[in-house]
């Protein structure tokens, strides 16, 4: 009995190791090295010129390899202060845009249209508006930038209220509500380990074991209440640390949304956007042109609804004309 | 539950096999009501009330087969059979085609009779043609007499209950009385295992894939876009490669469960696409239907016994009836009667050539594969469509020759639509053609599931223990593939 249990452990272990070695010449998604976040880093941000792969599904689909810059973000260029104009982008995974070609993302292309100015995006993948007041708060103190772009996505006003490891979210207090840090600590010895087999990493960000392991977030209703107290806590937020008139919020609405609830509360954290003198970029209109007139898609459907290059040098001339209207003073 | 889902792998499967071997080893009789209330739990997952339907349905044939075996060779046995048959098809014809019939009565009275919404009970062609067979040989005198447990398990049996293969009692009922099938072999674990393993990789590394171009572009021709040459012929080779991978692979994975249980399930495929003629691709292709078919529709029709003009006309009905089978549409009609055209062409073919001599040069053998190949190919674009006029669009991309210059998939006008709309992936024509000539590829020169096991047993025996620890560890990981890939449930589930 011992021997044969022994036999039927040896033949799944080779194969487990036989997986690993084959893993290993594969693009396996790694994903970023992520520092750990406190209040001595406070946004959440990767190891400086640490390199990282991309790459989704079973076979590797979009595989991308690349390296993040001197501030631990997906950029091809490191990130200065001294640069003659800087343009801060802000947003969450359609920013990150780690399944883009290096070189080829929003604030790369933008870079490229607005030389000398520089373009620098600070990006969290799940983020929504708590996280992209504090990156603003981190980003203008550190890059003092001269124009703020921020990308709104449908559902961040509700996950706002979300806590997540390494991330903010909006909590009440008292009538109003506060802006909560979620630290994250150091990874332990375990998770390290199993970071660093392929096999594992292969199950749990290609094949999406995280997703069934409560890797997402939750979807979330809040009452328009509380929706549009958080948007007026985001908006007061930001204005306190970059003037309304050099504020830019761009809004793409998705492309298949049917939920007119987070539809409604975007809208009104927009119409209270422009209220107070900020201007709002709805990229839904241009998007449906650009596809009517060209046979491409702006997305990489049905496996993944993000933009794709396409998308990104889009939105960066699009974003490059509308910088070319706001006043340089 | 779907095979592959991890329910069924990590905790129905190993409770079952558990619960048999270890029940079995004190009574063989336990074991198979073990197995058999098994799968009235398999099949009550899915919809709790038609394991009602399923059970009434085997006790009305169990309680009819005793009697028109007891009154055998009278009048009375034939109209009982009759009966019984009758009922069958009736149960049958409502819940699959009274929609159908509905809609073409509509059509043809001008009347506007509201259809009712009737769900499709899993498997009820399958367990309803075996226990027609059941019930015809019982009237002929060929079953023995069977104890209610093993018949119930006979329709029931997991594996096979909800897209076949379907099997006949001669070959399984004996099984189950083999005492050695209720003691757990290494071996067939072995064996089982890998046979799964091989049908699971089908599925959801091939199948699937595959689907990934089929579905949009078919979906688009239903929906009114008229598909380029290239975008068709991707299409329609795709869907032929997507139905064969995804059946067989099913097929594949309730012959390998099943060997768990030492029962052995007649085998569904044999390399169909290397197929020389249509006669051998229907010799090759869901052979325990086409055994059905031919057993108990074509050779009582009367078969090739009464002239050419009853030969064809029994080809027609059987073949018009195995299309409507698949489900109710008349895109199944015409893909039957193709099929009748093709096998009375080819039967033609052959009377005509008869003293002919014929070389097996490998010239004669390509264009007879070719041949067959294309006219299958052509056929399931009649039954993947959803509408005919789906289909003809389909056939008109296949010939539509002006834009032959187009090879580039997303330069054709009819596929940027597509991409638009149907999200057909945006992959480099080199990656896309690269897939179907991997898929060509393993179905003209692989070896099959069948063949692949045979070579590889030697080897098994030797490491048999270690063979089960290895093909697991895959089985898992394929699992997980195709959990992530959402794969749900195969091409067959639906007839």
């Amino acid at each position: 009995m011992l021997r044969q249990i022994a036999a039927l452990s040896f033949g799944f272990v080779a194969c487990v190791f036989a997986a690993e070695f084959a893993l290993r010449g594969m693009p396996v998604a790694t994903g970023y090295h992520y520092l750990p976040m406190d209040a001595a880093n406070p946004v959440l941000r990767g190891t400086a010129h640490s390199p990282y792969v991309y790459s989704t599904g079973w076979n590797f689909r979009r595989a991308r390899r690349g390296t993040l810059n001197n501030d631990g973000f997906p950029a091809t260029y490191d990130y200065r202060n001294d640069a003659p104009a800087r343009v801060l982008i802000i947003g969450d995974s359609f920013v990150q845009a780690a399944a883009v070609t290096p070189g080829k993302r929003m604030h790369e292309q933008l870079t490229a249209q607005i030389a000398p100015a520089e373009a620098i995006a600070l990006s969290r993948a799940g983020g929504s508006l708590p996280d992209y007041l504090s990156m603003a708060e981190w980003g203008v103190a550190r890059y003092e930038p001269a124009v703020v772009v921020m990308l709104i996505v449908l559902g961040d006003v509700e996950e706002s209220v979300v806590r997540k490891p390494g991330g903010y979210s909006f909590a009440r207090s008292g009538a109003g509500f506060e802006l909560v840090r979620q630290d994250r600590p150091p990874a332990s010895l375990l998770k390290r380990l199993l970071n660093e087999s392929m096999l594992v990493r292969y199950a749990y960000d290609n094949l999406a074991l995280h997703a069934r392991l409560g890797g997402t977030l939750p979807k979330v209703h809040v009452d328009s209440n509380t929706a549009r107290g958080v948007s007026e806590y985001f908006l007061d937020g930001l204005a306190r640390h970059i003037p309304a008139n050099k504020t830019i919020l761009m809004f793409y609405r998705g492309r298949h949304s049917h939920s007119f609830a987070l539809e409604a509360d975007i809208d009104a954290l927009l119409a209270v956007a422009r209220a107070r003198g900020i201007r709002v970029m709805d990229l839904g209109p241009a998007f449906t042109a650009y596809e009517r007139s060209h046979p491409w898609r702006l997305d990489e459907a049905p496996f993944d609804l993000h933009w794709n290059e396409l998308a990104h040098a889009y939105v960066a001339e699009q974003l490059a004309e509308t910088l070319r209207t706001i006043p340089e003073s | 539950m779907l095979f592959h889902s991890f329910e069924f792998l990590l905790l129905f499967l190993p409770l079952v096999c558990a619960g048999f071997f270890l029940i079995g080893r004190y009574s063989p009789r336990l074991g198979a009501s073990w197995l058999a209330l098994s799968s009235l739990v398999f099949y009550g997952y899915w919809n709790p009330r038609f394991v009602l339907l399923i059970l009434a349905s085997i006790t009305f044939n169990y309680l009819l087969a005793r009697r028109i075996a007891a009154r055998q060779d009278t009048g009375t046995a034939r109209h009982l059979l009759w009966l019984a048959v009758s009922l069958n098809l009736a149960l049958l014809a409502y819940f699959k085609y009274a929609n159908f019939f509905l809609e073409a009565a509509n059509a043809a009275l001008g009347n506007d009779w509201s259809s009712p919404q009737i769900l499709l009970p899993l498997g009820i062609s399958v367990f309803t043609f075996t226990q027609i067979a059941f019930l015809v040989d019982v009237y002929r005198g060929l079953t023995r007499e069977y104890r209610f447990v093993n018949y119930l398990l006979f329709v029931a049996y997991f594996p096979h209950l909800i897209a076949g293969p379907i099997i006949h009692h001669r070959q399984i009922m004996p099984q189950f009385d083999n005492l050695d099938n209720h003691r757990a072999r290494a071996d067939n674990f072995a064996v089982g295992l890998s046979i799964f393993m091989i049908g699971l990789a089908k599925k959801v590394l091939l199948a699937s894939s595959f689907a990934e171009y089929a579905d949009p572009i078919f979906d688009g021709a239903d929906q009114g876009l008229a598909p380029t040459l290239a975008a068709a012929w991707v299409g329609a080779l795709a869907y032929t490669l997507q139905i064969y991978f995804d059946f067989s692979g099913y097929s594949d994975m309730a012959i390998g469960i099943s060997r768990l249980f030492g029962i052995r399930l007649p085998e569904n495929f044999n390399s169909p696409y290397k197929a020389r003629s249509i006669i051998d691709f229907w010799r090759r292709w869901n052979m325990t239907l086409s055994q059905f078919l031919r057993d108990y529709l074509y050779i009582p029709l009367g078969g090739n016994r009464r002239g050419p003009v009853r030969r064809y006309t029994n080809l027609a009905i059987t073949m018009l009836l195995g299309g409507l089978w698949h489900g109710a549409n008349w895109t199944f009609v015409v893909w039957g009667g193709l099929h009748a055209l093709y096998l009375a062409v080819n039967h033609g073919w052959n009377e005509l050539t008869r003293n002919v001599r014929r070389p097996g040069l490998w010239p004669s053998r390509f264009i007879g594969i070719a041949l067959t190949f294309v006219a299958v190919v052509v056929g399931w674009v009649f039954f993947r469509c959803s509408t005919l006029d789906g289909a003809w669009r389909m056939l008109a991309g296949l010939v539509d020759l002006r834009h032959i210059s187009e090879v580039g998939l997303l330069s054709g006008g009819g596929l940027d639509r597509l991409l638009i709309e149907y999200w057909i992936p945006r992959d480099s024509n080199y990656y896309r053609g690269g897939i179907l000539a991997l898929g060509l590829a393993l179905v003209w020169f692989a070896p099959n599931t069948r063949e692949i096991v045979e070579r590889a047993s030697a080897s098994v025996s030797r490491a048999v223990f270690a063979t089960i620890g290895a093909v697991w560890f895959w089985i898992l990981l394929l699992a997980a593939i195709g959990e992530s890939r959402q794969d749900s449930q195969f091409i067959y589930f639906n007839f």
